[in-house]
């Protein structure tokens, strides 16, 4: 079947037969005016309707699915979801999936990535170990998936970051960098990643002005000179490494 | 960057062959460009030399400014149903085409100009701020692009638009007071870029001074400050040049870029220009793209704001494209109704290949129907249209080499803080001064 065919348009569909859609305001002569297809003019004047009356329930949720499905970037729509998820009681884990599901169909969007925080924060709040671990997992699953297809894509790996930081795994992660730079030495994305674990693991370098007392002065250089080694093992076989030259300013 | 030399075949990665790829197509342009405006005989010059002549870029190197006139003109109306993935954007479209035009010297007929301001208001928010569309609730980035629109039309319908008290309020409820940042929008992401969509904002509508908007912002730029010396969206991630751009012009907004290392910034941004191609990329190791001609760019002239141009900085270690060695006389064009390009800036300021910069523009980023690209391969779009045009004028206006091509090519200079002509700045500036106090 043609699934085109089969889609019944919202202001068709019996089920919503109480709801009066809402049509976008414009301009008397428009400017930037969009050729919208007609699913996403019915589908966004049903949602306007639902936005504006707050209804809180199921159908309204699949509509914001519907929606974000045409347009990833509806941030007004995303927030309406997060609200629904928890009036509603959602699933946060089946919820944080979707939005990992959405990331692959829109790696350089913003609102997934923070509707991912949100469900993980979530978790993390419930104060149940299990949800806390769940979420550590589905973030370094969802990310990882991500950079997969794009090693270097930003948003994944600063959630990533947001992920290690919020859920301490610093050692996890020094492993990770290192997959990543032996698959891509030059990928600085990874490297910088690498320098944040180091930074973040030892509860914060000692500056060269400040010195917060974290972490024991023999600690911080041994690392230090296990890192320099690191990055010169991979300097060796690729002395014109940007990324791995700023990595040893870094540290030193 | 330095290219990888023979390294890159050495020890090959993606980056590496992706960087070589791209290389090879800007020589490959580069040379092609020179040979069709070889005019006369005369010895092969090496192929570092073929730039040195001079005459080709008059004929080759040129803004094909109708063409860019005409794509944009025609956005302003409609947007091919592709464009829903940007529904949220509506006001960003505005912004990046009036922009853009303003820059190209065209500003928007009388009526034109009325219906963008009137499509403007149906995006402002009853509580403040502009969502990205009519309906849609207030967000930082097109409440940044309609007032820095808004600023662009400077007509007295233009600034009577903004509900200023309510706008302030809404900066305001974004700040995130624990960290010194800004939220984008309720419940939304707290980055580099939510700083400087504030101060912009603040600063185009005379509400800089403010309580609390300032605070703290100095302090979090810095904790976005990486080890390469660039600025990241967040503490933790990746320097980047949109948020360096971002995080640099927050922090002159708010008086406090003493905060960060500007010789440490400084040095990352100088290695973001490709010695060969001409552009900026965005991170290290990473491909060059036309918008960051402005991100990255634009940050040098936001540099000497900050510190009266008396940086120390080894800019001059950045390989120059090999193509475009800095003119030694620079080319001032004939005649102009605008402001002539700024004098080259003091040997001590941060300094990029202006030359190069313009090359990689007018040579690898314009399409034959009009509109600007990423790179060769990419096609056209509004945002990319808007910050080459934005850079090609940073290029013009504030880098050392003057002009490149005929004068036709120059562009109306930008304010590197807020990226509006300074001309409608001005004229937006004195209207606002004239409103009623709030």
């Amino acid at each position: 079947d043609d699934d085109a065919d089969e889609r019944v348009p919202y202001s068709r569909r019996p089920e919503w037969a109480d709801v009066e859609p809402i049509p976008q305001p414009e301009s008397a002569n428009p400017v930037v005016l969009i050729d919208y297809a007609d699913e996403y003019v019915d589908a966004m004047d049903v949602w306007r309707a639902v936005y504006r009356s707050r209804e809180r329930s199921r159908r309204v949720l699949d509509l914001t699915r519907d929606v974000i499905g045409m347009n990833g970037g509806a941030y007004t729509v995303w927030h309406h979801r997060w609200e629904l998820v928890s009036a509603l009681g959602v699933d946060l884990a089946e919820e944080l999936r979707y939005a990992g599901t959405m990331a692959r169909a829109n790696p350089k969007n913003y609102q997934v990535w923070n509707h991912m925080r949100l469900c993980s924060q979530a978790m993390k709040a419930s104060g149940d170990d299990a949800r806390e671990t769940l979420a550590w997992e589905l973030n370094e699953t969802h990310t990882r998936i991500a950079l997969m297809m794009d090693a270097k894509n930003i948003h994944a790996w600063t959630q990533r970051a947001w992920a290690v930081r919020t859920f301490g795994r610093w050692t996890d992660e020094m492993e990770f960098t290192e997959r990543m730079i032996d698959d891509d030495v030059r990928n600085n994305s990874a490297w910088n990643q690498r320098f944040f674990c180091v930074v973040g693991g030892l509860g914060g370098f000692v500056t060269s002005t400040d010195d917060d007392g974290n972490g024991d002065g023999a600690d911080v250089v041994v690392l230090a000179e296990s890192e320099l080694a690191f990055a010169k093992s991979r300097l060796d076989k690729s002395p014109h490494n940007e990324s791995a030259w700023n990595y040893v300013r870094g540290i030193l | 960057m330095d290219g990888f030399g023979t390294e890159g075949l050495d020890f090959p990665t993606e980056t590496s062959l992706e960087q070589w790829k791209l290389e090879h197509v800007a020589r490959d342009i580069y040379r092609r460009s020179v040979a069709s405006a070889r005019i006369r005989e005369e010895e092969d010059p090496t192929e570092e030399c073929v730039a040195c002549e001079g005459g080709w870029e008059a004929s080759v190197a040129v803004l094909h400014r109708e063409t860019h006139v005409a794509y944009l003109t025609k956005s302003l109306r409609h947007l091919s149903a592709g464009h829903v993935v940007l529904d949220a954007s509506r006001c960003w479209l505005c912004y990046w085409i009036v922009h853009a035009l303003a820059l190209l010297g065209e500003p928007l007929g009388d009526d034109a100009a009325r219906d963008v301001v009137e499509f403007l208001s149906l995006c402002q928010h009853p509580d403040g701020g502009f969502g990205g569309g009519p309906g849609q609730m207030p967000h930082l980035a097109p409440t940044y692009a309609a007032v820095a629109c808004l600023a662009e039309i400077a007509t007295v319908e233009a600034a009577k638009c903004v509900d200023r008290a309510k706008c302030a309020a809404f900066l305001a409820r974004c700040k995130d007071k624990s960290s010194g940042g800004y939220r984008m929008h309720e419940g939304g992401e707290t980055d580099t870029r939510g700083c400087y969509t504030a101060l912009a904002v603040a600063r185009l509508l005379g509400v800089q001074d403010a309580e609390g908007l300032c605070e703290g912002v100095g302090a979090f730029v810095k904790m976005c400050q990486t080890h390469e010396g660039g600025v990241a969206g967040e503490p933790g991630a990746e320097a980047h040049g949109g948020y360096t751009y971002c995080g640099l012009a927050a922090a002159v907004l708010c008086d406090s870029a003493h905060s960060l290392d500007l010789p440490e910034l400084t040095h990352w941004l100088a290695h973001r220009q490709g010695a060969v191609e001409g552009g900026f990329n965005g991170r290290t190791n990473k491909l060059v793209d036309g918008c960051y001609s402005f991100w990255q760019g634009g940050a040098f002239p936001v540099l000497e704001l900050a510190s009266g141009a008396a940086i120390a900085s080894d800019a001059s270690s950045n390989a120059a494209c090999a193509l475009f060695p800095a003119a030694q006389l620079a080319t001032q064009p004939t005649s102009s109704s605008n402001t002539a390009p700024s004098a080259p800036s003091a040997p001590s300021a941060p300094s990029f290949s202006s030359r190069a910069l313009q090359g990689w523009l007018l040579l690898c980023c314009q399409l034959p129907n009009g509109g600007m690209q990423d790179k060769p391969g990419k096609g056209r779009d509004h945002y990319h249209t808007c910050y080459c045009l934005s850079g090609l004028s940073v290029a013009q206006h504030w880098g050392a080499d003057g002009l490149v091509g005929p004068a036709t090519n120059l562009l109306e200079r930008t304010d590197p803080l807020v990226n509006v002509t300074e001309a409608r700045l001005a004229e937006w500036t004195r209207l606002v001064a004239q409103l009623p106090k709030i």
